[in-house]
């Protein structure tokens, strides 16, 4: 069977729907949702929502476009709207005003729960550390970072410590729990403690997910006139 | 007849039968619809609607050649309505050509200089 198909110089005013793989090559008006590929081709114009399986656009589009798997924007395409799949592509010479969201809700609660269980680095451990542990897993974390700083005694005193503080946080949690069980000088304990105890704080005022999208729409932004400014 | 020699040389597309239209299609291109159509046609070129389409719709074109169902009135400059097709709705051509085995139920006015669709 040939894939569906909108020829140029057709218009279509209203809603698509339907299952295979459909190509634009006129003008819709109007969501379309597929279950397939869709492709908006050169001539290809569609000002509505559009949904499919995977979404190629080298027309124009003005609308939010979300796919399951992959969003690709070819070299001519100009995209309005918020892009929403998988994978998103944007060759050269694409134009994409919008944001872009790459997770599908599944990435998203993993990331969540990563992001919780302490892969977020606190950025700035300077804001002044009250030590009152915030999380109840605080605890566990004062005992896993002497055995990290175990080698590196000579330069706790060192300002690395704060770079360093944030950095073994993220993927080995319980690992040093079971060096930690090594005798370590207790004064190492209470200089990484306090730091720790700041990560958290900072954490829980820095609400996870929130940084993960405007990511791209802030470097937009900056090369806007707001960056110069 | 030249007409359609010529529209030949137009956009061809095709809606499949998994696919269901809602709205106004228009503008100069030939078309084919095998799937669901509700809503309004008006159609600079040909439109086929294949033994799947199940169109609600008055029609507008140049040329209309059912094998499938419509429900609307047609307005074309040739009509076809082929074996297995079935037309609910008047018809107003300069061409009407019903085959064996076509059912048309509605209103019939053929003149012989009929514009078809503009």
């Amino acid at each position: 069977m040939r894939t569906s198909r909108l020829p140029q110089g057709a218009h279509f005013d209203g809603r698509i729907r339907g299952q295979g793989d459909l190509i634009i090559a006129g003008a819709v008006d109007g969501p379309i949702e597929i279950d397939g590929q869709l492709t908006i081709e050169a001539t290809g114009v569609v000002r509505g929502d559009i949904r499919a399986r995977s979404i190629a656009i080298a027309g124009h589009v003005e609308g939010n476009a979300h796919a399951i798997e992959l969003i690709r924007l070819e070299p001519g395409a100009k995209m309005i709207g918020d892009a929403r799949a998988e994978r998103v592509s944007a060759g050269t010479g694409a134009l994409l005003r919008g944001r872009i969201r790459t997770s599908t809700e599944r990435a998203q609660s993993e990331r969540m729960r990563r992001t919780s269980g302490g892969t977020l680095l606190a950025p700035f451990s300077s804001s002044g550390g009250t030590a009152a542990p915030v999380f109840s897993d605080a605890p566990l974390r004062t005992t896993t970072l002497p055995g990290y700083f175990a080698p590196s005694e000579a330069v706790a005193d060192s300002p690395r410590e704060l770079i360093a503080d944030a950095s073994p946080v993220s993927p080995m949690p319980i690992e040093p729990a079971v060096e930690a069980k090594r005798p370590e000088p207790k004064a190492e304990v209470v200089v990484v403690a306090k730091e720790v105890a700041a990560a958290p704080e900072t954490r829980s005022s820095a609400t996870p997910p929130r940084p993960v999208m405007p990511v791209i729409g802030r470097q937009k932004a900056v090369r806007r006139p707001e960056g110069s400014a | 007849m030249q007409r359609t020699s010529e529209s030949a040389h137009d956009a061809e597309g095709i809606l499949g039968p998994g696919f269901v239209l809602e709205g106004k299609l228009d503008g100069r291109a030939n078309v084919r619809i095998e799937g669901v159509f509700q809503g309004e046609i008006a159609l600079d070129g040909a439109l086929i609607l294949g033994n799947q389409a199940q169109v609600n719709a008055p029609i507008r074109a140049r040329l209309v050649e059912v094998h499938g169902e419509v429900h609307g009135r047609i307005d074309a400059q040739e009509v076809f309505v082929r074996a297995g097709g079935w037309v609910d709705g008047d018809v107003r051509a300069g061409s009407l050509t019903i085959d064996d085995g076509a059912t048309l139920e509605g209103l019939v006015e053929t003149e012989a200089d009929f514009g078809g669709a503009r």
